[in-house]
């Protein structure tokens, strides 16, 4: 991560945190934690050597250190795949750096920056929140 | 609370003296990469589960659980149930409950719209509240925040957690 970026600007996932659902972001993101979803940012995603990451990852910088099992990127600039991660997905990229021991499953393109509009313009439909199966019921709860 | 930046610095009266409560001596002990952080530009929608402190600055929608503490800043917008040990709230809240295993702080300024649930609660002057408020005790508490705490224990033996000291 640049060491000028300030650190209240950047969104982050800790270990011990799992996160369901979607992020948009103009900012950086940093995660150590379990995601599960779509990313779709205009700064640079920095995933740590114990984080979990599965969906689709729409960014323009990427330092990747964890693990992917299923899941796309589309990187406008530089995807970069650090030593100890592991992928299982596709990537798309406008440049690839990977590092020794870098365990890649997928296919590899390169993007075009028309693709790569196109990915991030797009909608994926976001698996709605189950609804919460446990409900306080008037009255039900409370010490009255 | 220096921990969470300028932007929560209130400006104290001389003669307002802070008291001391368990959460403070805890929050000084938290280091700042296990806090999760929404910054401000940044949307999450889903559902979130975490054993560590949470700060919301941008926006979040869905459901948050948090086992530690929770921070919404001035200008954070939430939509969704919040379950939380502590839950401390600047921020505007647009539909959606609040679970708090302890306490409840509104601050001043902040805007909510929902019923809150809660073992102990503070408001400031100028806190804007419109819902219900109710006593809930922590056998409740579990009861309500069980999906939540099972999608937290499920993901777990995946990538096991070390608790920071």
């Amino acid at each position: 991560m640049d060491t000028n970026v300030n650190m209240n600007e950047v969104s982050r996932i800790s270990a011990g945190t799992v996160f369901n659902g979607e992020i948009t972001s103009s900012n950086d993101i940093r995660i150590d934690g379990q995601f599960e979803g779509r990313i779709n940012s205009k700064g640079r995603l920095v995933v740590g050597e114990r984080a979990v990451v599965n969906g689709d990852v729409i960014c323009t910088n990427v330092d990747f250190s964890g693990t992917m099992s299923k899941g796309t990127f589309y990187v406008m600039d530089t995807l970069s795949l650090k030593a100890g991660c592991s992928v299982d997905g596709d990537l798309r990229f406008k440049r690839l750096q990977v590092d020794l021991d870098a365990k890649i499953n997928g296919n590899l393109k390169v993007l075009n920056e028309k693709e790569f509009e196109q990915v991030a313009q797009q909608k994926t439909p976001v698996k709605p929140a189950a609804p919460a199966q446990a409900k306080v019921e008037n009255g039900t709860v409370g010490k009255e | 609370m220096a921990l969470w930046g300028k932007s929560n610095e209130d400006e104290k009266h001389p003669l307002v003296v802070e008291t001391k409560t368990n959460h403070t001596v805890m929050a000084n002990t938290v280091n700042v990469n296990d806090v999760n952080r929404i910054a401000a530009g940044a949307k999450f929608t889903g559902d979130i589960a975490t054993v560590n402190d949470i700060r919301i600055d941008g926006s979040f929608e869905g459901r948050l659980y948090s086992e530690a503490r929770v921070v919404v800043g001035e200008k954070a917008v939430v939509k969704g149930d919040i379950f939380a040990t502590y839950i401390d709230f600047n921020g505007t809240m647009l539909g959606g409950n609040f679970y708090v295993k302890d306490t409840l702080s509104l601050k001043s300024g902040c805007t909510v719209e929902g019923d809150l649930f809660f073992q102990r609660f503070q408001v400031e002057l100028d806190a804007k509240f419109t819902g219900r408020c109710q006593v809930m005790n922590e056998a409740e508490f579990h009861k309500v925040a069980s999906p939540m705490e099972a999608m937290l224990r499920k993901a777990q033996p995946v990538r096991p957690v070390e608790k920071s000291e």
